[in-house]
């Protein structure tokens, strides 16, 4: 029983595209880096995707023969959305994920995340597929629409009454945020001169030991509508106020008990991180906290580092990609045994 | 915050087609983080010193110029992907192309995703010297 160390391409993005180091030079780094396994987005890194060549296929499974990692999980994406005037009907959506399932076979996959906010009415028709081809179908609980979001609901809903190992979830760490990420503050503060009175705003709901998602009211009828109350709004001076207070609903400070009662149908993790500080930790994401708890619970499989940072590089700085997933590999190394064999660090470490 | 993956650095140039200069063209990559079919390219918005160009006179390749569409065409292009790694290319149509000098061009790009409501998008503007 024990956490294994991943990273999800996903974090090397710029790398790989602007970078120009392709998908060989991105998946040698993650080998050089220590991780034991590697995860992908198909529609990212496999030219064509469902419809990749077969000389893409084998130029695949040349460079996973030269960097033995572990495949661990194909990220898909239905696009529902591929027309401008409609959304794709449910046997649109379940013909596109089953492409994605025999092209995640294919890759040599046994697990597909599915993007947050999946109708999960297509798991019944694609579940036959999914068997034959022994593929985990895991829907992801990403912070903004973790457990609580009738989404996410209707998909545990659905995922339970299925009650079938090919059915699961994987747990986006970004969900057990204590502090508002520093990266997105400085970026915002810097691009859009977002008002320190409403960053303090949003820094004091985290302080106060909860998160955004949770203080404001949300509108019943939508639950990605959230009312912001007058001591809030009145430092509302430009939209890039009001957008910043919208943004910080994606980051979640959801009770770690939330584990203890999903583990069972956890598949894998995303090591969600924006910035792994000088003194090696994550700024906003406890990991002792989580990998203790983890550990305690006997969670055997995959965490996979996934940066977001990315997002917040200030205009004219590179993207230290390569740098912060080789620091957060290093970062979840020292945590591995957090909370195992119950001695005295793992208590200092339990966080409760 | 895909701002700076729009509108590659020294890429406007005028076109020429059959030796006429036809208009002028600028290289960007996608405001997303994977590759998606071009419908999903939900609009290419191009400003020429502060005037917006028309819609109709954009035309757009992901292909290194074997398939050129309008925006409307694209609307219904589900098959050709624009691939994450892949520039694409963004031409105005413009008789004569832009005239020698300074001036300031704004392109923006929106991606229209699975499970976002709005478009993810970026937008540069960069003065260029022809």
């Amino acid at each position: 029983m024990t956490i294994k160390k991943g990273v999800s391409l996903y974090s090397l993005q710029d790398a790989y595209g602007r970078g120009g180091m392709g998908l060989e030079g991105t998946v040698a780094a993650v080998e050089e880096m220590g991780a034991q396994g590697v995860e992908i987005l198909s529609d990212q890194m496999i030219r064509g995707a469902a419809r990749a060549s077969e000389e893409t296929l084998a130029e695949w499974e040349a460079v996973m023969e030269r960097h033995p990692l572990e495949r661990v999980s194909n990220d898909i994406f239905i696009n529902s959305s591929l027309y401008k005037n409609r959304w794709l009907t449910l046997e649109e959506q379940v013909d596109a994920l089953s492409a994605d399932l025999r092209l995640t076979h294919r890759l040599g996959f046994p697990l597909v995340r599915i993007v947050s906010q999946t109708d999960p009415a297509v798991i019944r028709p694609t579940l036959p597929l999914a068997e034959k081809l022994g593929i985990t179908m895991a829907v992801e609980v990403h912070a903004g629409m973790s457990f609580d979001h009738p989404l996410t609901e209707a998909w545990i809903k659905e995922m339970r009454e299925v009650d079938n190992p090919h059915v699961g979830l994987v747990v986006d760490f970004g969900i057990y945020c204590q502090r508002h990420p520093r990266v997105s503050t400085d970026y915002f503060r810097e691009v859009s001169g977002v008002n320190e009175d409403v960053i303090k705003y949003i820094d004091d709901i985290f302080a106060r030991g909860t998160d955004p998602r949770q203080f404001f009211p949300r509108n019943p009828d939508n639950p990605d509508d959230y009312e912001f109350p007058d001591e809030l709004t009145r430092h509302f001076h430009s939209f890039d106020d009001r957008f910043y207070a919208m943004m910080s609903t994606g980051y979640e400070n959801t009770p770690l008990d939330t584990l203890d009662e999903y583990l069972p149908y956890i598949k894998s993790f995303h090591g969600k991180f924006w910035e792994v500080t000088d003194d090696g930790e994550e700024y906003s994401i406890d990991y002792g906290r989580i990998f203790t708890r983890l550990n305690r619970l006997g969670f055997d499989g995959y965490v996979c580092s996934e940066y977001e940072g990315q997002r917040f590089t200030l205009p004219g700085e590179p993207i230290a990609d390569l740098e912060q997933v080789r620091r957060h590999q290093e970062l979840m190394e020292r945590h591995l045994n957090d909370g195992k064999n119950d001695g005295t660090g793992a208590a200092q470490n339990d966080g409760k | 915050m895909f701002d700076g993956y729009i509108f590659t650095e020294n890429s406007l140039a005028n076109a020429e087609e059959d030796g006429k200069t036809i208009g002028f063209q600028m290289r960007t990559r996608i405001p997303y983080y994977r590759g998606i079919p071009l419908s999903m390219v939900h609009d290419v918005e191009v400003e020429l010193d502060g005037e917006a160009v028309p819609r109709e006179d954009i035309r757009f390749t992901a292909d290194d110029g074997k398939h050129w569409f309008t925006l409307e065409e694209m609307e219904t292009v589900t098959f050709f992907r624009w691939e994450y790694a892949d520039e694409a290319t963004v031409r105005v149509l413009r008789d004569g192309g832009l005239a020698p000098g300074e001036h300031e061009v704004l392109l923006r790009v929106s991606a229209r995703v699975a499970y976002i409501p709005v478009p993810f998008s970026g937008e540069m503007r960069r003065t260029v010297t022809i």
